[in-house]
């Protein structure tokens, strides 16, 4: 891992194996494999392979107060709020986002070469232009392809003229939610083959484009697009459970997913089904839907290009056809800026319970949330230092440094735990005697059981004298005793920590596998407390469910579990 | 690199908290304002010096300019700011059209403007900042450079080596990286400030701006 040392990360109880047994339907056998289970619960491996994906920094975790857990990103559902361009930070209204295809509908812009934003800056008169883009990274600007804008505002309107052949971009796009939108478009490029305007509007598209390619890559994209949404439309007309726009799909929406899921299920009817609907589609064949020949494409390529006008594959991929981008440009100068993608507000929810965990400020300017149940709110915020002895290791800087320790020889660590709740909390930290994995270091944690005091409005005094700054006497420096804590204030306490490292025997042949000389020591902690405030709260979850006194008995009692892993530092060898 | 073991004097203290190293270039020091618990570690330049001259008719088009004294006042840093080794502090500077004074035809000339930085910010050793605002919760990384007239919002991780092009604007709650800069990630809720007051979780969290603050200072 990367990350400098000492660092510190959660994993959350959603993917503990045990907890998942428990709340799943459980036959009689299951049982047994659950007290099995529970009888030598299995200390968590930091270093197997699964074990990435449970593992968070704590301050991307957030805590459910209706299930009582912490919450990951894989435990929430998200909703959008607001949609905005992260470069002018304008919101667009959601009605229009669909329309305006997720892009920036102002001047925001991003370089084809480089990827960085382009500015709008004037070649002739600083008022009157004309205008160009421009990259302030790579200096590429829109003048090497030959695109100048008459106004400093609305590009995005005029490159999108440009795109259309001339014409401003058909206004029934940017109603997305009407089903008739699409055979609506006034733009040759869009309409259904066989409709009366396809014959005179026809040439006007192959004006524009070099004669051999009927249409450009934004056109063709246009063009399939609108064929394959007919087709879909017409094939699902005689099939129920075939969503009726599938190109339109909300594929985040849960309704969606349960259509979705409702084809896998019934699948022997759906297969009968999908057969029938082959019949039906076909697939594009004329060039005024979009069809092309591979063949003709590669002639219109020259054959011998310079190797540095070429474009890479990402630059080929940051082309987006739904716009004036050209995903098969061979050279440079066929490169086009891109509009700037939109930015979501998300709201998340508890997947399970449904309540709210984070709630954004509306305002893009806003970086406030209106509801933030962080799991750092709840949980010890852990820090975790050397212990200050002579010729021991010396104190970390805030960011960390590569530690090195040496095999064999114990080494002593202050970790402490600081409470954020405003209840006293008991604590206990339950780690394995040897690390799991190849290299077996040894650690003991001297005192696994304490208490911490709550947390109050008065932090002056721990901010005044931060741990750090030792309020600790002095004689007691250095002096561990089984049992005891190291030190102690009023919403924190220290624990010492010691390790012998393993030495680790590298062969002249064998390298060492990434990271494998990292010490990561899997902690085990258990919080209990009282929530003592509890009536406002009580309160409120009886008016939100409509519950009676008896359903829903809360002794304010709360028990928190989880593993966390501690990057401690690397093995010498 | 852990830090040298301080000298005596090592750093100015100031009563609002201030800790400015000596070896730390400050020039113009009366165009600069330090809101208090500011960190401003030794080789670190601040271009305070560079301030925009007293103009009887002021720019038109600067909505950005609504201090006291705007002309006075060349860099501003919020609470809890922490400036690496080997920084620079620039303020921004643009071309803008001015009359004559004597009647001719308009003239461009530079103007600086300026560098506003708010709360729980650490910038990195060696980074260079030109930017016209960053905001609070700003962490930027080592060897970074941030370009002229740059806007940084709330709440975003820079990693190092970063180059930020000038007259780009970061909207807030991101990670990011390279040359030019992307974004790359966003950052956990739990980055910022926790909401509840009193809380020890406090602003600066995810900058770690108060034990950086503790972290240095004179040997007692
Ligand atoms: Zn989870
Ligand atoms: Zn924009
Ligand atoms: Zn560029
Ligand atoms: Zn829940």
């Amino acid at each position: 891992m990367a990350l400098p040392f000492p660092y510190i990360y959660i994993s959350c109880p959603c993917s503990d194996a045990s907890r998942r047994a428990l709340t799943s339907k459980r036959s009689s056998r299951d049982v047994d494999i659950d007290r099995a289970m529970q009888d030598d619960e299995d200390t968590f491996d930091p270093r197997h392979p699964r074990s990435a994906f449970s593992l968070f920094p704590p301050e991307h975790l957030l805590y459910c107060e209706e299930c009582h857990e912490i919450k990951c990103p894989r435990c929430v559902t998200e909703e959008i709020n607001a949609t905005y361009c992260p470069d002018c930070l304008f919101e667009s209204p959601k009605v229009m986002v669909r329309g305006e295809l997720n892009r920036c509908p102002r001047n925001c812009f991003h370089c084809p070469i480089c990827t960085s934003q382009m500015i709008t800056t004037s070649i002739g008169d600083p008022k009157s232009g004309p205008f160009v883009l421009n990259c302030n990274y790579c200096m590429w600007n829109t003048l090497d392809v030959g695109i100048k804008f008459d106004k400093a505002i609305g590009i995005r309107g005029q490159v999108d003229e440009m795109a259309n052949g001339g014409k401003q971009r058909p206004a029934t796009l940017k109603s997305p939610y009407s089903g008739q939108a699409e055979p609506a478009r006034k733009s040759s490029l869009s309409q259904t083959p066989l409709s009366p305007g396809h014959q005179d509007e026809a040439p006007d598209a192959m004006d524009r484009s070099v004669p051999g390619a009927p249409l450009d890559a934004t056109a063709r994209f246009n063009a399939l697009r609108a064929f394959y949404k007919e087709q879909i439309t017409d094939s699902s007309a005689t099939d129920a459970s075939f969503p009726t726009s599938a190109l339109d799909m909300a594929y985040s929406s849960p309704s969606s997913l349960q259509r979705i899921m409702n084809i896998y299920t019934n699948r022997d009817s759906s297969a009968k089904r999908s057969r029938q609907k082959l019949t039906i589609m076909r697939e594009a064949r004329t060039s005024s839907e979009g069809f092309i020949l591979t063949t003709e494409s590669t002639k219109v390529s020259s054959p011998s290009i310079d190797y540095d006008e070429t474009t890479t594959a990402s630059q080929r991929a940051f082309q987006h056809p739904s716009f004036i981008g050209n995903p098969d440009a061979v050279k440079v100068s066929e490169l086009r800026p891109m509009p700037t993608l939109m930015r979501t507000k998300r709201s998340k929810r508890c997947a399970t319970c449904k309540h709210i965990l984070t709630r954004p400020d509306l305002k893009i300017s806003s970086a406030r949330y209106r509801i933030k149940l962080i799991a750092l709110n709840y949980i010890p915020f852990v820090t975790i230092k050397p212990l200050p002895v002579p010729g021991g290791l010396l104190a970390p800087v805030p960011d960390g440094a590569d530690v090195v320790l040496a095999p064999g020889k114990p080494v002593q660590f202050i970790m402490t735990l600081r409470n954020p709740l405003f209840d006293d909390a008991s604590v206990s930290l339950g780690c394995p005697s040897v690390t799991p994995g190849r290299h077996g270091h040894r650690v003991t944690i001297l005192c696994p059981q304490f208490r911490i005091g709550k947390n109050s409005d008065a932090w002056d005094d721990a901010l005044n004298n931060p741990p750090d700054r030792g309020t600790l006497n002095p004689a007691a420096g250095g002096e561990q005793i089984a049992g005891k804590l190291y030190d102690q204030g009023r919403n924190w306490a220290s624990v010492v920590l010691e390790i012998v490292p393993a030495s680790i025997v590298r062969q002249q042949s064998a390298e060492l596998d990434e990271d494998e000389d990292v010490i990561e020591i899997p902690i085990r902690v258990r919080l209990e407390w009282t929530v003592t405030d509890l009536d406002a709260g009580l309160e409120r979850r009886k008016r939100d469910k409509g519950l009676d006194d008896g359903e829903d008995v809360d002794d304010g009692k709360r028990e928190l579990s989880y593993w966390m892993v501690v990057g401690i530092g690397r093995v010498a060898c | 690199m852990p830090p040298k073991p301080a000298v005596r004097g090592e750093y100015i203290e100031t009563e609002t908290g201030n800790k400015i190293n000596r070896k730390a270039s400050v020039l113009g020091p009366r165009h600069i304002i330090l809101a208090g618990k500011c960190v401003i570690q030794h080789d670190v330049v601040i271009r305070g010096d560079l301030v925009r001259p007293s103009q009887p008719k002021p720019p038109t088009q600067q909505g950005d300019q609504k201090s006291a004294s705007p002309d006075q006042t060349s860099i501003h840093l919020g609470r809890y700011v922490f400036i690496s080794p080997g920084c620079t502090l620039h303020p921004p500077s643009r071309l803008t059209t001015v009359a004559s004074p004597n009647g001719g035809e308009p003239q461009q000339i530079m103007t600086y403007f300026m560098l506003r930085i708010s709360d729980y910010v650490y910038i990195g050793p060696n980074t260079h900042v030109r930017a016209a605002e960053i905001k609070s919760n700003v962490y930027i990384g080592a060897n970074c450079t941030i370009g002229n007239m740059v806007i940084i919002k709330d709440n975003v991780k820079i990693l190092d080596g970063t180059v930020l092009p000038p007259n780009t604007v970061w909207a807030g709650g991101t990670v990011i990286a390279g040359r030019p800069g992307r974004v790359v990630g966003e950052i956990g809720e739990g980055w910022a400030a926790s909401g509840t007051s009193g809380s020890t979780v406090d602003e600066g969290v995810g900058i770690r701006s108060r034990e950086r603050w503790a972290s240095v200072g004179n040997k007692r």
